[in-house]
């Protein structure tokens, strides 16, 4: 997996996904959330604000994200956003199908070629 | 699914606050800008891509997009429509009316036809009666109780029958409709009591203690809402009875406003009620077991019928059972007339919305520079439908919320015209109903209406001639659909003349009619005869009296009830048939002078006599029909003839009265002198040298001088008696004309706005034909001369839509058929001139144009 600079290379779902993740520990401002992919992923994988804004408030309007404004560490008016009971169903249902995914997809890029 | 919810509860909170959902992106955005630059010094904008494009995308996520671009479409429209205020204003006016019409028919019909029978499945509840081969019957008890036991098809059976009483103790004695009624018959109904409790088969039996519940109405108003009255007395006819409970004020019983209910089953060990042959009739309603048809419980009723027959032949000899669904017995030819009523008024409204669809067209020529300056900046054809046809909608429900204004203003006069025998009118008022009924008429006409205008107005070849056509097509179907409404406006008038023009066989005008019930315990036979002999002693002596005098059964039926009696008869001067296959003939008793003051004919013999007292020999006098139908040959004086109340000598003929009304046939009517068969309730007929309705309280108060305890009724001039019988027609027909007004005033609108539009158009046309010489007639000519073809083929239409419509009206019509020639000339000529003239009058500012202007105008 390469560089995902461009918002459309991340697939919709995945980004989704990660989102939900990264909210699975708790409520997060936007900007914290984009970081958290970022330092997790060890700088692989940088959200672009062109797809993660939308992508919050897609999963707001789906039920899966709650929001509540709130005051951030410096002291400035920020949005937090967290999983609703339905985000955390979905994060889990997710997860499941994901590792699924990658096992099954690991398993055929390990055959030996030839 | 609850994802689909949540969502749109999300958008509808954000549509709520659009404001703050636009602050809230700026703020989330600005507060992610911050946090980077914080963080690793980046220039703000550097690499976040264009943030008004990411709120925007942002946002749109948020809001119903199409429902934003309608909101836009809306204030653009209504700002048109304020900018054309003409335009407005007669595209509202008309939508108004032809709404109003509707809506103003829908309530009332929503009030008769299905709020006055709220009883749960009326389809399972039939009305039984009892019939002769050529009479209908009333239902004698003891047959009711042999239907009740013998019967294999009804659930439940309960019997009642009409009364009247006179209720005391709450204020002047006063009137109130009874009704004698079964224990079944409010279980069967389906009704609960409000307070208290309804009657048991205990209150239901002989002997059983009187007992009786109230209507809500009746202890609302005239018990003044007694919190306690379940338990107390009240006095009816001067005897207690104990009340047991009130009914809910939903409850409507099948006969109309009775405000007390008496169990009928006390009466049932009456010899009177015993008698199968001479009884006082009951009426019965029962409920179909699930899944027995109507002609399955025929069947076996007859079948009982049959074995009656067999068992009791003086009574109940070739007498059959009726079964009829309640539904058709109580609202009778109410349902097809209110139906033609909506139908004529859905006429009108189309016509109102033709002349609107007319009004945008012509609209959209004024319109087009606008839509060119549109169509050029990229909007597209369906945006530009989508536009105007929210402007069309916005006009109808403008003109649907003041059509629901004026109906219902409207429905108020509108009922004063309308006769008692409808039920349930005071049931009318604006509800949820009424105004999804508007609403949705509204909605369907500002589509249909302005759905062809708009798609002609929006397309780019849209030309002369294609709007021309559509126009046309409008302006032949207004004038048919005038033509139509018109002419059944007209042959209901020719009904109600004719009507109001039949001899009824007395003299109405100068005649003052009032009802008198002596009732208490002194009450005799005796009595009563001295008490109307004395009563009307006095009302001669009133200045303005000429004559005054007493009959049971008034013509037209009377208003309280009407109660006119039948008896067999035989003339005995020949061999009498079998009891139960004797004649019927109408009994009737009255006063010594009384044909003398109806002024009804005195044909041979000779008029009552004071000498034809108690112990005298017993005389009748009988009228033409009935003379001719026994002694054809003209003889009748003299002769003899036997009914119920014994044997009798004619003393004379009498020309016939139409007891029921102008519209019934004159019935074979028999007459005695009240004196030799007194009865406790008598019309007296007051003529006066003046306008009788001035003699009222002197004529009532000349009564109490007899006996002031003894209430005088339902007083008015004859002439309103027989306006109220015919009062149906008289408020059929009203409606009708005020719809017949309406849509030729619409037709004459819509031709108007046509020529003018024309004569517009051709001015250029018509300048360079005067020019060169044309006379004022020529042009003429040429303005009118389309529009007058287009007439006429909307005449023809219009009577061929008539021919084919009108005989729906026929069960309404009286005397005229439903193509009556007269009618549909005269309509036709009266529309033909109204359209011409609509034509005519822009036509002839054509004549005036300066040939030099409009050329220059070129």
């Amino acid at each position: 997996m390469g560089h995902p600079t461009e918002p459309g290379n991340l697939v919709q779902g995945t980004l989704d996904m990660l989102i939900l993740k990264a909210l699975a520990r708790g409520a997060k401002h936007g900007y914290a959330v984009a970081e958290w992919i970022h330092r997790t992923s060890e700088d692989v994988l940088r959200v672009e604000e062109g797809a993660l804004y939308p992508a919050l408030h897609r999963l707001e309007l789906r039920g899966l994200l709650g929001s509540e404004w709130g005051v951030s560490q410096n002291n400035r008016r920020a949005k937090y956003y967290s999983l609703t009971a339905a985000g955390r169903r979905h994060l889990r249902a997710e997860t499941e199908q994901w590792s699924r995914l990658s096992t099954a997809i690991g398993r055929v890029m390990q055959t030996a070629e030839g | 699914m609850r994802e689909a919810w949540n969502t749109l509860r999300l958008r509808l909170k954000a549509l709520a606050m659009r404001r703050q959902l636009d602050r809230d992106l700026e703020d989330e955005l600005a507060f992610h800008l911050a946090m980077r630059e914080a963080s690793n010094g980046e220039t703000a904008r550097s690499g976040f891509g264009n943030p008004t494009s990411l709120k925007e995308r942002c946002r749109e996520m948020w809001t119903f997009v199409s429902l934003e671009t309608f909101w836009q479409d809306v204030r653009y429209g209504a700002r048109m429509l304020r900018g054309a205020p003409a335009f407005t204003a007669a595209a509202m006016l008309t939508l108004a009316l032809g709404i109003g019409a509707n809506t103003a028919v829908f309530s009332v019909m929503n009030a008769v036809l299905v709020r006055s029978l709220p009883y749960p499945d009326i389809d399972g509840l039939v009305i039984l009666r009892e019939r002769l081969p050529t009479t209908p019957l009333n239902v004698a008890w003891p047959d009711f109780a042999d239907w009740r036991e013998q019967n294999h098809v009804f659930q439940q059976m309960a019997a009642y029958a009409p009364d009247e009483s006179i209720l005391s103790g709450y204020g002047d004695p006063q009137p109130v409709p009874l009704a004698m009624v079964s224990a079944q018959t409010f279980p069967l109904l389906g009704t609960h009591a409000a307070m208290g409790r309804l009657f048991t088969e205990a209150d239901d039996r002989p002997g059983a203690a009187p007992t009786v519940v109230l209507s809500y109405d009746l202890w609302r108003n005239q018990l003044r809402s007694d919190p306690a009255i379940v338990g107390k007395t009240i006095a009816l006819d001067k005897y207690p009875f104990t009340v047991i409970g009130v009914l809910p004020p939903d409850f409507h019983f099948v006969l109309d406003k009775v405000g007390v209910y008496y169990p009928i089953g006390i009466n049932a060990a009456s010899p009177r009620y015993m008698d199968r042959g001479d009884h006082p009739g009951i009426a019965v309603l029962a409920r179909l077991r699930p899944g027995v048809s109507m002609k399955d419980a025929g069947a076996d009723l007859n079948a009982i019928m049959a074995r009656l027959s067999v068992a009791y032949p003086h009574s109940n000899k070739d007498e059959t059972a009726v079964i009829a669904p309640l539904y058709r017995t109580l609202l009778g030819d109410l349902r097809p007339m209110f139906l033609q009523l909506a139908a004529a008024a859905a006429l009108v409204l189309v016509l109102a919305g033709a002349n609107v669809a007319n009004l945008m067209l012509t609209r959209a020529i004024v319109r087009e520079p606008e839509f060119g300056v549109r169509a050029a900046l990229g909007a597209g054809r369906m945006r530009m439908i989508r536009q105007l046809l929210t402007e069309s909608l916005l006009l109808s429900i403008l003109g649907g919320a003041a059509g629901v204004g004026l109906g219902t203003w409207a429905v108020h006069p509108l009922l004063r015209l309308a006769p008692p025998s409808i039920p349930n009118l005071d049931g009318i008022h604006l509800d949820s109903g009424v105004l999804l009924f508007a609403l949705a008429v509204s909605l369907v006409t500002g589509l249909l209406f302005g759905l062809a205008p708009s798609l002609r107005a929006t397309r780019r070849a849209a030309s002369g001639p294609m709007r021309q056509r559509l126009r046309s097509v409008l302006l032949v179907a207004e004038v048919a659909i005038a033509v139509v409404v018109v002419i059944g406006a007209g042959l209901l008038f020719r009904s109600l003349v004719r009507t109001l023009g039949v001899d009824s066989g007395f003299e109405a005008r100068g005649l003052l009619a009032l009802d008198v019930t002596v009732s208490g315990p002194q009450v005799n036979p005796a009595y009563e005869v001295n008490f109307f002999s004395q009563a009307l002693d006095r009302i001669r002596r009133v200045p303005g009296a000429e004559s005054a005098d007493a009959v049971m059964c008034p013509p037209m039926g009377g208003i309280g009830g009407g109660s006119c009696w039948t008896s067999p008869y035989a003339p005995e001067d020949r061999p009498a048939p079998p009891d139960s296959q004797r004649p019927w003939t109408l009994i009737n008793m009255v006063t010594p002078g009384y044909f003398r003051t109806m002024k009804t004919p005195l044909l041979q013999g000779r008029p009552f006599t004071v000498f034809d007292a108690a112990h005298a020999a017993p005389v009748v006098i009988i009228n033409q029909a009935l003379a001719l139908r026994i002694w054809p040959g003209g003889n009748a004086v003299g002769k003899h003839i036997r009914t119920l109340f014994g044997s009798a000598e004619i003393v004379g003929v009498t020309g016939s009265v139409r007891q029921f009304g102008p519209r019934e046939s004159q019935q074979p009517e028999l007459f005695l002198p009240n004196a030799q068969a007194p009865v406790s309730f008598m019309t007296v007929m007051v003529r006066t040298t003046g306008d009788p309705s001035t003699l009222a309280s002197a004529v009532t108060a000349a009564i109490h001088g007899v006996d002031k305890e003894q209430p005088v009724l339902h007083v008015m001039p004859m002439t309103d008696y027989i306006a109220r019988t015919v009062g149906r027609q008289r408020f059929s027909m009203a409606l009708y004309a005020v719809f017949g007004v309406l849509s030729l005033l619409l037709a004459a609108v819509g031709v108007y706005g046509v020529s003018a539009y024309n004569v517009n158009q051709l001015k250029h046309d018509i300048g360079i034909r005067i020019a060169i010489g044309a006379r004022p007639r020529d042009v003429l000519r040429l303005v009118v001369g389309g529009n007058a073809l287009l007439i006429a083929v909307g005449l023809c239409c219009g009577i061929a839509g008539a021919l084919a419509l009108t005989r729906w009206l026929a069960s309404q019509l009286f005397g005229v058929t439903a193509r009556d020639p007269l009618t549909f000339i005269t309509v036709v000529i009266a529309l033909a001139l109204v359209a011409l003239i609509a034509c005519w009058l822009p036509a002839r500012r054509s004549t005036r144009i300066d040939p030099m202007a409009a050329l220059r105008y070129e």
